[in-house]
């Protein structure tokens, strides 16, 4: 009997604890609270606001082991970054609001016409730059909604103009305005920043409604959902776009049919996966080779936040009542491994810089703003979630 | 899951063409009641699998959502064995009533893809789908017992088609697994 038994039995418990450590290593979730959730975002917030520069420009990235600052920029993670300082002074502490101020200065200090009534953000050349425009559309709408102040609202009418402007009759969205010839740069689509681009129309509909915001961005949305941009602009799967997560949850319920509610719960699927592999990274041992390192900071942030904004969808729409309680898990997970990550003030003393450190998330020794930024956002909208369990 | 997906997929994982030449026969005639006793064995022990299954994916930190995916892979490197494979060899068997538990039970009934659906629709399913579903396919697979043996080319192309229905099982679980939240 034993002799009959053994090698099939050996290969099956062999065959599973292989299958165990390859295919589906624990997926641990550490414990937290919508407390320490905001704390730690408030720790990620303070580390951008000590490390803004005098011009408004934020530190962009560092390297810990080398104790070495990254001299490169970005205007669009620059914008994404304003916003987040935002969002925490209208969340979080209303001290934020000072160094949020000032990043924006560095944004609006790069305005410029393109000439059809519009304004938009440049780059650090003379480009118009789309993304950038679309994520200080949502940082001046955050001020707005935080401090009442109205001074800006001809701007984002404007900056909506341009990105109108920027519109294919297939709802795809060009990613560039180039002043030297006047219109936008032909053929040039951005990853990113069609989602950007479409979640400010979305804001500005809710910020302004009956101006018809929401309508003009709608081609966009289904642009995103119907898989045309990935067929039209070569991308081989599906993008799971957080952004356009955003735009879902700001576009009012009556202008998404079942389609683009179908998008919504498609991109909740690709971040609950994309959440679901992060919580069985360890970053050591075997699991180091079959799951690699703690996954970038910026990268579980974005899919953190796209679930954050759907969630919020979901909690309102009943076409996605259904899905919000997993939703919730997955962003409680979220919250836990990234406040276990976060460099805190003890571990951050024994370094060169500590105040390049603390409050940081690092990935394989390196932070940018944007992995603070996209963190923040998610951890906010997971304190949320936290707060609405059951 | 619909109730024919799961009965596709159960039929498939059981694959009645692939077992039935690896079935227990004294002088060329099947042992009805060794086959009927190792079936009534694995229901058995797939209850036993549909009760706890909960339980283990929680024990062993796995979401439901990502066992989709693990038991779509399990399930598709089966199919795929199943498609380039030879028929199935004749497994060693215990004597007399023994020969219920090997080889019929075990190795040709409980299998790693089996396994792999039994607790997969354990969690998701309720335990009358799961179980009279599997009950319903572990029959079919016996029923086979009474056909003719003759033409071995049928037998094993009618298995790779079971093969081949477990791949498309195998990509359907993994697609639904991505997209689960």
């Amino acid at each position: 009997m034993r002799r009959l038994l053994f090698p099939h039995l050996a290969v099956f418990v062999l065959g599973g604890a292989l299958f165990r450590i390859a295919a589906v290593p624990a997926e641990v979730c550490p414990e937290t609270t919508a407390a320490e959730t905001r704390a730690a975002a408030a720790a990620a917030g303070r580390w951008m606001a000590r490390n803004l520069e005098g011009d408004g420009r934020f530190l962009y990235g560092y390297e810990r082991e080398e104790d070495r600052v990254n001299p490169g920029y970005s205007t669009v993670r620059h914008a994404g970054a304003t916003m987040a300082l935002y969002l925490l002074a209208a969340q979080l502490d209303p001290g934020f609001l000072d160094p949020a101020d000032r990043a924006l200065g560095y944004l609006l200090e790069r305005v410029i016409d393109t000439t059809d009534g519009g304004l938009a953000i440049a780059d650090t050349g003379d480009r118009a730059q789309l993304g950038t425009s679309g994520l200080t559309m949502a940082a001046l709408a955050e001020r707005r909604r935080f401090t009442n102040d109205v001074r800006y609202d001809d701007l984002m009418r404007r900056m909506g103009r341009f990105i109108l402007g920027q519109q294919e009759s297939s709802g795809a969205l060009l990613a560039f305005w180039n002043p030297h010839i006047g219109s936008p740069t032909p053929d040039a689509y951005g990853p990113f920043a069609t989602g950007e681009a479409l979640w400010a129309l979305g804001i500005l509909d809710a910020t302004f409604p009956g101006e018809g915001w929401g309508e003009a961005g709608v081609p966009t949305l289904r642009y995103l959902a119907s898989g045309q941009r990935e067929r039209s602009e070569g991308y081989i799967a599906r993008l799971p776009d957080h952004w356009g997560a955003y735009a879902l949850n700001e576009y009012p319920e009556d202008l998404l049919d079942d389609e683009l509610v179908g998008y919504a719960r498609r991109l909740a699927g690709y971040f609950s996966l994309r959440l679901r592999v992060e919580a069985q990274r360890r970053g050591e041992g075997i699991n180091l080779y079959v799951r690699w390192y703690p996954g970038p900071p910026a990268g579980v942030g974005t899919a953190g936040e796209g679930m954050a904004a759907l969630y919020r969808m979901a909690t309102r729409d009943p076409r996605l009542a259904d899905l919000a309680a997993d939703m919730r898990e997955r962003l409680a997970c979220m919250a836990g491994l990234m406040v276990a990550r976060q460099v805190g003030p003890d571990e951050a003393a024994g370094d060169q810089r500590p105040q390049l450190s603390e409050g940081a998330w690092f990935y394989r020794g390196y932070t940018q703003v944007d992995d603070q930024q996209h963190v923040i956002s998610a951890l906010l909208g997971a304190a949320e979630a936290l707060e609405d369990q059951p | 899951m619909t109730f024919w997906f799961v009965l596709v997929s159960y039929l498939a994982a059981v694959n009645p063409a692939r077992l039935r030449p690896a079935l227990p026969e004294t002088d060329g005639r099947l042992r009805w009641f060794t086959v009927f006793a190792g079936m009534a064995i694995t229901l058995g022990l797939a209850a036993l699998g549909v009760a706890l299954s909960v339980d283990v994916l929680h024990a062993l930190d796995i979401s439901l959502e990502s066992w989709r995916i693990a038991a779509g892979a399990i399930v598709g490197v089966v199919g795929v064995r199943v498609l380039v494979s030879r028929e199935r060899a004749l497994e060693p068997q215990l004597s007399g009533l023994g020969a219920a538990i090997v080889p019929v039970t075990f190795p040709l009934l409980i299998t790693p893809e089996l396994v792999a659906l039994v607790v997969l629709y354990g969690a998701t399913e309720s335990a009358w789908r799961s179980l009279g579903v599997l009950a319903i396919a572990l029959t079919a697979a016996a029923a086979s017992g009474a056909l003719p043996q003759r033409r071995p080319r049928l037998w094993l192309a009618t298995a790779r088609f079971f093969g081949a229905i477990l791949v498309g099982t195998a990509i359907a679980l993994a697609i639904e697994g991505i997209r689960d939240v």
